[in-house]
């Protein structure tokens, strides 16, 4: 577990400087919303300093793959390679990195989009009142489930560019083209597997995909959970896909 | 220390050889410590397991014998310096012969030989 | 019981267009310094990362301290490739540290010698290091652990001429930990030569001759360099 942690705090410094970068954009978009408010209306502005949160699911999926990409253009693999540890460890210290650096970047954009809000009353517009807002037991569910899912989300789509990426390393020539044919075919692959297994699993007492004729918010949960499932089997079986490959297949 | 090595031959034989012919010239007088075998290592350039091993040699030959932890001695039995010293005369002697015979010299030639440049040397 | 550091057995690499290794059977035994000898292309650096577990041979068995290539073996091992493969935004420093948590047998005190000795200074960054600093650092790097086996990739690549007998006396004298076995493949023999125990000459993946220094020199009356020449060329 010490050497998981060492790699994991190595792509952390990996990926600083591009993290301040990020930072630093998020702040300059919300520095010119501010400006903005007088011309645009406040809730305009407010509302658009979530845009940067949108940008960042691509980037959590993609983040991943940069960092391993980066060590075969650096010509860092073969170091990487011939330290003590597994193909697992490899693989998720670089997740769980990207990982880290998407929540820093989120929490800060919402914390500067809480600040924007604070700052409501001085600009002319009023506070939502809570009794305007759903019970608090639907709120938590609701918010739980649109923190989660994206999460898993972004996990699922961050192992498959990686191991797209590797599969394409495991040929000389035409690595690029290997690994786009990849990208596609895993993620046809994986929106069959979903099917597939949200049917599986919506025979479960509790949880079913039959959509009423009304939708409601217990099946938008419902739903939601299944697919929950879904995507922690398949990135399950992703991860521990991509992680064999490093450890039995690749060469350095 | 000095060592040439010539990487032609075995490069042990030449660390032996070269402290034979020392002891034999008292430049290591008896019961004097000869230096570790890193230290000759670092001299000759060469891998301290040659070193290791042309130690070995020279202990067989009973010119050194080394103490545990203490290190390599050259010899306090003089006899076996002196025996040593006129085995490698001989060795030397013999070779020297077996050349100068492929001349075609005589042992009359090579004594009147040897007078000679005894002489011009002490000049 | 004690295996030997090293044990090839047929050990076959093939390309699509080549094989960089024709069944090579091979023993390092522990202890020794052996040279792997042949021209670029000959299949030293691809034996070299099988042995690393960086690569895995088409067929043939490899075995380092009797087990397959793999996280323990690695442990034991310090691979030293040719070209730098350290994080260039790494000081030697950070760098150093950063090794310490995969291999606890790295001594810091020792790395302090040898960076002195190479003349490098900690609070470098790797990528403004010149070619020849990046290959001292490897040395320094994988001196500074107590790896009972080490393997080389051309150290002297890099290194300038005046500084190879140094370094390389560093390598097999002062700074090697007892007992450790030392692989080292290179294509500049004549100055590396009286550090070997045993040298194995490979020419394109096969292996075509090996033995005792010692041995072959008594044996031929030719160095190791005249041997190379005449084998190889």
């Amino acid at each position: 577990m010490k050497m998981f942690w060492a790699l994991y705090r190595k792509e952390l410094k990996g990926l600083r400087n591009i993290f301040l970068t990020l930072l630093g954009l998020i702040l300059g978009i919300d520095v010119l919303l501010a400006t903005r408010i007088n011309s645009w209306g406040y809730w305009q502005a407010f509302g658009l300093t979530f845009l940067p949160l949108a940008f960042l699911i691509f980037w959590g999926i993609f983040r991943p793959l940069s960092l391993i990409r980066s060590e075969w253009k650096e010509g860092t693999a073969p170091f990487l390679r011939s330290l003590p540890v597994s193909g697992w460890s490899m693989i998720g210290a670089k997740l769980l990195a990207a990982f880290t650096e998407w929540v820093g970047l989120n929490l800060a954009a919402l914390a500067l989009s809480g600040l924007f809000y604070a700052a409501a009353p001085l600009c002319g517009a009023n506070w939502v009142t809570l009794s305007d807002l759903p019970p608090l037991g639907e709120v938590i569910k609701f918010l739980t489930l649109s923190i989660a899912n994206p999460i898993l989300g972004i996990f699922l789509g961050a192992v498959i560019f990686q191991l797209a990426y590797l599969l394409g390393r495991l040929v000389n020539r035409f690595s690029g083209m290997v690994s786009f044919a990849a990208t596609v075919f895993l993620f046809y692959l994986t929106s069959k597997g979903s099917e597939f297994l949200a049917r599986l699993l919506s025979s479960f007492p509790g949880l079913s995909l039959e959509a009423p004729r009304l939708i409601d918010i217990e099946f938008v949960f419902s739903f939601s959970t299944v697919m929950l499932f879904v995507m922690l089997i398949e990135f399950a079986i992703l991860f521990s896909v991509t992680g064999w490959l490093v450890e039995k297949k690749l060469e350095y | 220390m000095r060592f040439d090595i010539d990487e032609r031959q075995p490069i042990y034989r030449q660390i032996v050889d070269t402290f034979v012919r020392q002891i034999a010239r008292g430049h290591w007088p008896p019961g004097e410590k000869l230096p570790s075998i890193r230290e000759v290592a670092a001299a000759a350039r060469v891998n301290p397991n040659t070193v290791a091993r042309a130690f070995q040699e020279l202990e067989r030959t009973g010119l050194v014998e080394t103490r545990r932890g203490e290190g390599t001695f050259v010899t306090t039995a003089r006899e076996a310096i002196k025996n040593c010293r006129e085995k490698t005369a001989r060795e030397i002697w013999v070779d020297f012969l077996g050349k100068i015979r492929e001349l075609g010299f005589t042992n009359e030639e090579i004594q009147r030989l040897v007078a000679e440049l005894k002489e011009e040397n002490e000049q | 019981m004690t295996f030997p550091a090293v044990k090839l057995e047929k050990v076959v690499k093939r390309y699509p267009l080549t094989k960089a290794l024709d069944g090579v059977s091979l023993t390092v035994d522990q202890g020794k310094v052996v040279g792997l000898l042949g021209h670029n292309g000959s299949g030293k650096t691809t034996l070299m990362k099988i042995i690393a577990g960086l690569k895995n041979p088409t067929s043939g068995e490899v075995r380092v301290f009797g087990m397959a290539p793999g996280v323990e073996t690695k442990k034991r091992v310090a691979y030293l490739p040719e070209v730098n493969t350290y994080y260039n935004w790494m000081t030697i420093d950070e760098l150093l540290n950063f090794v310490k948590a995969f291999h606890p047998d790295l001594n810091l005190e020792k790395a302090a010698l040898l960076k002195t000795f190479m003349n490098l200074k900690g609070g470098e960054k790797i990528g403004s290091l010149s070619k020849g600093q990046q290959a001292r650092l490897k040395l320094v790097v994988g001196l500074s652990r107590q790896a009972d086996l080490m393997l080389l990739d051309e150290p002297l690549a890099g290194i300038d001429p005046p500084s190879r007998a140094r370094v390389l006396h560093a390598l097999v004298g002062e700074f090697r930990q007892e007992g450790q076995t030392i692989l080292i493949s290179t294509h500049e023999v004549k100055e590396a030569e009286p550090i070997f125990d045993h040298v194995v000459f490979l020419r394109e993946g096969r292996k075509v001759l090996e033995g005792e220094a010692e041995t072959l020199r008594a044996e031929t009356g030719h160095s190791m360099e005249e041997l190379f020449g005449e084998v190889l060329e």
